[in-house]
């Protein structure tokens, strides 16, 4: 089926499109679209009608989708700067040092972050962890050093494999991939 | 800008590219379908032994004739197909969507050395070929290209190359810290930039595509070290549309790359810590 395009100038990151049902004109359906992300409509194929394609096209759509000339993310590369600033990243890496130097056994921390307020977990990748086939953080309140909530889970090596494998899940609202690895070997020859 | 040939293109012995991405943009395959996708991992399963769902990459054409930045609204019947890595122990990837083709290489270790661009591109074009064959064999239609693109990401660590934000200069010296304010004053009142993130883009010649520029300072997720991260994206496709001419746009690619890596960096860091050898 061919793909049928409109090109819209581009006012603001979000744009607002009117639809109209076919099947009673009277009917505006608005729906809220990013530059960039996906919309699906609530219809059902071979329901819905856009009316301004009507006399376009003897088709139905269920889906639209907006995009920009100007892409940013995602992008054709796999290789992501973090997006945790500089000086949290060092502070982060000294509670790091601190774990690999208390615990012997541990060999990787990966760091997760939530936005749009600091929020991080810290997955701890340690042999004497118990596993438990989940990820079950514990909380530590913001402290002085480290103004920012922190929680922590420890994970067997094999567990962190399930995790990268999207095997094992993140808890809701966490994302799926960590914003900062740090390795036992780089951070503890500094 | 003088038109490019491919006499005197700068070669590195110690280049800091740590991913190449060779892609192409083709007319939707509205066809394909989840499972279809199921199916063409089977063909690359041997070498390509896992596999992730990504986000897809929105479609950006390049044009040259107004500067009006535009959205397009795209309707479709079918709901949105992610994009589906496959990848190689060895740290490459083959990328699919409904409308891309993509083949990434990636240095996985330090010891890892940049195998150049024809061995790259020529990998790109043979999984090509696979997955042209598998359409075919599928009849799910064929790949009209819309547009090429190639993209080197190079990592310029902290260390040898800069030390703070001061020496910005020495790598990319369109962008140098001045000592002094505009005013001619000893102390500046700002201190230098904490961070750096610039992009651009620039015409290639005869409207062959377009080189997208972005230099960003920050820390690498893998391990937290600081970088500058320098990426040069070529994309386009010329006057001449059919799949015959795509290694043609590729070489011309490569160049305008190499050529506005040249451009854009210092010469001593090229000399002394990329090896600069004049082809």
């Amino acid at each position: 089926m061919p793909l049928l395009s409109k090109n819209l100038a581009r006012e603001s990151e979000q744009t607002t499109v009117t639809t109209r049902m076919l099947q009673d004109y009277k009917t505006d359906t608005t729906t809220s679209v990013e530059a960039g992300y996906s919309a699906l409509l609530d219809y059902e194929f071979n329901v819905p009608m856009f009316y301004q394609l009507i006399t376009l096209h003897e088709e139905s759509f269920s889906s639209l989708r907006l995009t920009k000339t100007e892409e940013f993310e995602p992008s054709s590369s796999s290789v992501f700067l973090s997006s945790i600033d500089e000086n949290t990243s060092r502070l982060l890496r000294e509670i790091a040092k601190e774990h690999f130097e208390i615990e012997l056994e541990l060999y990787l921390v990966a760091i997760y972050s939530k936005k749009p307020a600091y929020d991080f977990l810290l997955v701890e990748v340690n042999e004497e962890a118990i596993p438990t086939g989940s990820i079950e953080p514990f909380y530590f309140a913001p402290t002085e050093d480290f103004p920012w909530p922190i929680h922590v889970a420890d994970v067997t090596r094999d567990e962190w494999t399930k995790l990268e494998s999207n095997i094992i899940k993140m808890p809701p609202g966490w994302p799926n991939e960590p914003s900062l690895v740090f390795h036992r070997y780089e951070v503890i020859k500094q | 800008m003088s038109p490019i040939t491919s006499q005197g293109l700068p070669k590195y012995d110690k280049p800091p590219v740590i991913e190449v991405v060779c892609g192409i943009l083709f007319r939707s395959i509205e066809d394909l379908l989840a499972p279809h996708l199921g199916l063409l991992w089977e063909k690359f399963r041997p070498e390509y032994s896992t596999c992730q769902e990504v986000p897809p990459i929105a479609p950006t054409i390049e044009h040259f004739e107004d500067s009006l930045q535009q959205v397009q609204l795209q309707f479709s019947n079918k709901p949105p197909l992610p994009r589906i890595w496959f990848l190689h122990p060895d740290g490459s990837i083959i990328q699919v969507q409904r409308d891309r083709f993509l083949y990434n290489w990636k240095k996985m270790r330090p010891e890892d050395k940049y195998p150049h661009y024809s061995e790259v591109v020529e990998k790109f074009k043979n999984h090509l070929s696979s997955f042209q064959g598998f359409l075919k064999e599928q009849e799910l239609g064929v790949v009209e290209p819309l547009q090429y693109e190639m993209t080197y990401v190079n990592l310029i660590p902290e260390g040898e190359a800069w030390q703070t934000t001061s020496d910005t200069g020495a790598v990319f010296p369109d962008f140098t810290w001045q000592p002094k304010s505009p005013r001619g004053d000893a102390q500046r009142f700002l201190s230098p930039p904490e961070g750096i993130n610039w992009r651009t883009s620039f015409v290639l010649p005869n409207n062959m595509g377009r080189l997208h520029v972005h230099i960003q300072k920050g820390q690498l997720r893998e391990n937290g070290q600081q970088v500058f991260r320098f990426e040069l994206t070529a994309r386009g496709i010329g006057k001449n549309k059919s799949l015959e001419a795509m290694p043609n746009w590729f070489d011309f690619a490569h160049e305008s790359i190499v050529r506005g890596f040249a451009d854009l960096t210092g010469y001593q860091v090229q000399r002394d810590v990329w090896k600069l050898s004049e082809g």
